[in-house]
């Protein structure tokens, strides 16, 4: 079967975040988008709006450290779910951390409105980010 | 859009599950599945083919004693992966309890499922509970 629309969707913006290209990643953000980032870290919580969203990106970089997307694995979409099966990096100076991950989001009419991100190793990426 | 037939085979899973039907999960489980329980707990690691899987989830129902559901969300498939998203709910006899999101992915092939990753939106009271 051909991939959900909203998996389409939901793949678009995880590409422009894999690459970095902030442009496309904001516009498949919803203004009243909610962000949940798990973990016990100062860049853990949850994070409203586009500039909320877009905002913790920039304080991880002013900060040294950064997210990175070692693979795409599968995009899982129905029609209010998608959920990514990824492989990240978490990088701060020297210290990283790897791990499988899913992100949960609610998508809807191609935008990404609410995301839950899963980490099957926290206490490493907790322990890296600070 | 319509779902795709794999939903169907992970909502069986769980029901087959939840009444603790080995034959039914018998046929939906590959005999040389992988499974891996995760976290940082007695239960965790790798546990290779489905002897050992049954095995696994035979330490599950002892240690909760029975006191152990899942509630669907929702569950999605494509013709690789399931993902059901859920909440569990394990208890044990001695009182302590843990109700937490859980995402379970799924491995999918000829209609089985050939491995299993599951993912807790609070790893350190799935650890808790099952010390």
């Amino acid at each position: 079967m051909a991939d959900h629309p909203n998996a389409a969707a939901a793949r678009v913006a995880l590409e422009a975040f894999a690459k970095g290209d902030v442009d496309t990643l904001a516009a498949a953000i919803a203004d009243d988008a909610v962000w949940h980032i798990p973990g016990s870290n100062r860049f853990a919580g949850d994070f409203t709006g586009r500039a909320g969203v877009l905002g913790r990106f920039e304080h991880m970089a002013e900060a040294g450290m950064r997210t990175s997307v070692d693979e795409i694995h599968d995009v899982v979409g129905g029609d209010e779910h998608v959920v990514a099966l990824v492989k990240i990096t978490v990088t701060s100076g020297d210290a990283m951390a790897s791990a499988g991950s899913v992100w949960v989001m609610h998508v809807k009419d191609g935008m990404v409105h609410e995301f839950w991100g899963m980490n099957d190793n926290q206490a490493e990426i907790d322990r890296v980010l600070g | 859009m319509d779902e795709h037939p794999n939903v169907d085979l992970i909502r069986k899973g769980y029901a087959a599950f939840g009444s603790a039907d080995m034959a039914t999960l018998g046929e939906l489980i590959a005999s040389d599945v992988v499974w891996h329980s995760w976290g940082n707990n007695p239960l965790a690691g790798d546990y290779e083919g489905q002897e050992a899987t049954f095995g696994l989830f035979g330490r599950f129902f002892e240690l909760s004693a029975g006191d152990m559901s899942q509630e669907l969300h929702a569950v999605l498939a494509d013709d690789e992966h399931g993902v059901a998203m859920l909440k569990q709910h394990i208890g044990r006899p001695d009182g302590r309890s843990y109700d937490g999101n859980e995402v379970h992915v799924f491995h999918l092939k000829d209609g089985k499922v050939t491995e299993f990753w599951g993912f807790s939106s609070d790893q350190a009271a799935s650890d808790a509970v099952l010390a």
